[in-house]
């Protein structure tokens, strides 16, 4: 095919082998189009956030005023605002999604061990990214979510109460903690940006996984047209999706604490967090003990760290691996009742559903993951001997 | 062998489709017990037909006008809403003749002037609706130790806001035998803890409407909610609108889209691909 | 013997662009396609929609017990 040679230049010819002629397997399905929805909604983000920015004012005393001020008098201020607090829940639910398509086709497999923990990682500065962001309009969830979390870090022995008032800059959460929560959150975004790029190098070194888990190579077709139409679909209807929320439920995602000014003296009956990541905070509090809890959430990001190198499956795609598919079942309602038991108060029955629940978590990333590999090719064998 | 594993390989969709219909469960269920504990955070408010709540409803501007006279003639003694401002009231319920005639009425301290001294002045369309209070102290102080809470944001505020407001305005009655309620509280179910600071303030006849409705205490009630929702998202009627338009156009981009990518999938759909071996 | 690698060739047979039809795929064999889907479904009905609702039934009971218990 003949290409104008304007694709041949410098740094177009970069973007044209990476995003124009890039072969992919000819059979990857819709939910590979999560990532590059991914990428969106990081484009999103940033792209509302420095207009937001123009708007906001990072000072105890104005910050919530200043999100009213966006809200009321800024031209299109509300589109913006509610746009970018539930573009953090769209981004969310994208990832999770784009992280459970991984886990059931096997696409963190071998050789593609770096590209699932580049994942994790961006996983993790999304959550740092999410949570100081949520404090910035300074409502009663906002301050009281920062004292909370932050607190956390006071578990550590002997260190961890100098490092709480380090990450406060002071001695309680304060106007210097706003401040460098905002200073942060702008900075980080364009962090996740640089470690999706690293991402997307680690991805295009091997490829695309595709939903048999086969050799990805046997039949490629080009990135344009094929898949630029087919993930045109997916990103409209992810419009249409986000749309919803952002026209008729804007704070449906929110907590309604989050409209009342920050204020010290007066705790709210429940302080919980935002819905992506009641999952985690589910198993914090399924410990009793302070510094066990926090060790249990560094376990989970190991656990997600460790995933390709205990993996023991020589094939990747769940369809072909019948005990793995219900795990993997297993393991998505499991981080859904994390998720519900999250927002539930500390009492009974709540609390021993949240440990069955917290410990099957880990059972599944630190057992049945290596065992099930195991276990279902020794089947094979078996039937074969 | 082949075959049996490709026609095994199920589409995508079905993972989506789980998860929802799993979530869906989880919500169903979170709803069930939500309602547990009702004397820690208030009898549950019923759910009630506001009549903007649907997704191509505006406010009743009627009774955002009328709301606002039960504000200024009932809460404003006692609450502000500070992020509302005279000027807003513009074209919503007011015309910009009667808002700049309701803000001449008030008297707003501003300066300095060229003498560095603060004067009052009557008031004008970009000024705040006068707040009742100095600051929190004097509140707290002229109310027994209670903070009239500002009502600009009151319905995003609290869990399920409109109904929440409504029930607790309506909700005032004897408390039940047993529960004794202390001097200076009032006996209100829908109040986490069932016992609040303000009285009763909705009663029949309250408020003169001045387009003739009759001031029952449930018409009282459901205006100013109407106008409190409007306070809380003044945006409400322009984000339905601009979402329904904008909604329309992307479910047509969306089909167009689909066609898009099936027309020049086609070719590739209907190939038959034979790999033989080269003698 | 047997290290030396097999030459292949690969054919495209497609078809004449009037041949081919766009959307009907789509809805062709409708009903089958659904049942086919239901079919697939079942492990994630087994084993995420069940244990979600059989816990949360568990916990509405629950605490639908400890309030009667209370009561009396």
């Amino acid at each position: 095919m003949k290409r104008l040679s304007i694709i041949k230049q410098p740094v177009l010819s970069v973007l044209n082998v990476h995003l124009v002629d890039y072969p992919s397997p000819s059979n990857i399905n819709y939910f590979w189009s999560f990532g590059s929805i991914a990428g969106i909604c990081l484009i999103v983000q940033i792209a509302t956030g420095i207009f937001l920015a123009m708007h906001y004012t990072p000072h105890v005393d104005l910050a919530f005023l200043s999100v009213e001020h966006i809200m009321r008098d800024v031209e299109g201020g509300w589109f913006l605002r509610y746009m970018h607090a539930n573009g953090a829940s769209m981004f969310f639910i994208v990832v999770y999604i784009h992280m459970f398509r991984g886990l059931y086709y096997g696409s963190y497999a071998s050789p593609r061990e770096l590209l699932w923990c580049i994942g994790v990682v961006i996983l993790l500065l999304m959550i740092i990214t999410a949570f100081i962001g949520y404090v910035l309009p300074w409502g009663q969830m906002s301050f009281w979510g920062a004292t909370v979390i932050t607190s956390l870090a006071s578990a550590i022995p002997v260190v961890g109460d100098s490092i709480v008032t380090w990450l406060w800059g002071g001695f309680s959460v304060d106007n210097a903690t706003l401040n460098r929560f905002f200073s942060l959150h702008y900075l980080l975004p364009f962090v996740i940006v640089g470690a999706s790029v690293i991402h997307l190098a680690a991805l295009h070194q091997y490829g695309s996984n595709n939903p048999l888990g086969t050799n990805s190579t046997v039949d490629k077709v080009g990135l344009y047209p094929y898949f630029y139409v087919k993930d045109l679909v997916a990103w409209v209807a992810f419009a249409i999706f986000f749309s919803v929320f952002i026209y008729f439920y804007p704070n449906v995602l929110g907590h309604p604490d989050n409209y009342i000014p920050a204020n010290p003296m007066s705790t709210p009956a429940h302080i919980v967090p935002e819905w992506y990541f009641l999952w985690v905070y589910a198993i914090l509090r399924s410990i009793p003990n302070k510094l066990a809890g926090v060790a249990a959430i560094a376990l989970v990001f190991i656990s997600l760290l460790a995933l390709p190198f205990i993996n023991t499956s020589p094939i990747r795609s769940s369809n072909f691996r019948p005990f793995h598919k219900k795990f993997f079942w297993l393991i998505v309602a499991d981080t859904l009742l994390l998720s519900w038991i999250g927002q539930q108060p500390v009492e009974d029955p709540y609390i021993l559903v949240g440990q069955c629940a917290s410990v099957f978590f880990f059972i599944y990333f630190l057992i049945m993951v290596p065992f099930l590999g195991r276990f279902e090719n020794y089947l094979i064998h078996y039937k074969t001997r | 062998m082949l075959r049996q594993l490709l026609s095994r390989a199920a589409p995508g969709w079905k993972l989506g489709a789980a998860t929802l219909a799993a979530g869906t469960a989880g919500l169903a269920a979170a709803a069930g017990t939500a309602l547990a504990d009702e004397a820690e955070h208030g009898l549950h408010a019923p759910s009630y037909p506001w009549p903007h709540d649907g997704f191509f409803s505006s406010y009743d501007h009627r009774s955002i006008r009328r709301g606002y006279q039960v504000y200024t003639q009932v809460c404003a003694t006692c609450h502000s809403m500070d992020l509302i401002h005279y000027r807003d009231l513009v074209g919503v319920c007011y015309t910009e003749e009667e808002a700049k005639e309701m803000a001449l009425n008030i008297e707003v301290t501003d300066g300095p002037n060229d003498e560095g001294e603060m004067f009052e002045r009557p008031g004008k369309l970009s000024d705040k609706l006068p707040a009742p209070y100095m600051n929190e102290e004097h509140a707290r102080y002229a109310n027994g130790g209670a903070y009239p809470p500002d009502l600009s944001l009151i319905t995003k505020a609290r869990h399920d806001g409109q109904n929440y407001v409504f029930s607790l305005l309506l909700g005032y009655r004897e408390p039940p035998a047993g529960i004794t309620v202390r001097e200076g509280l009032y006996y209100n179910p829908y109040f986490p803890g069932g016992a609040i600071a303000m009285p009763k303030m909705l009663n029949d006849g309250g408020v003169e409407y001045d387009d003739g409705t009759p001031a029952t205490e449930a018409q009282q009630a459901k205006d100013v909610v109407t106008f409190l929702s409007w306070a809380a998202e003044p945006e409400m009627d322009e984000r339905k609108l601009m979402g329904t338009k904008w909604i329309a156009v992307l479910s047509l981009v969306f089909l167009t889209t689909v066609y898009y990518k099936r027309w020049k999938w086609a070719p590739l759909k209907s190939r038959r691909v034979i790999v033989d071996v080269v003698n | 013997m047997g290290k030396v690698p097999i030459r292949l060739r690969e054919v495209v047979y497609t078809l004449s662009p009037f041949q081919q039809s766009v959307m009907n795929g789509l809805w062709k064999d409708l009903p089958h396609k659904a049942a086919h889907h239901m079919h697939n479904l079942r492990d994630a009905v087994l084993f995420c929609v069940a244990p979600i609702a059989g816990i949360a039934y568990y916990c509405a009971d629950f605490k639908e017990k400890e309030k009667l218990h209370h009561r009396y």
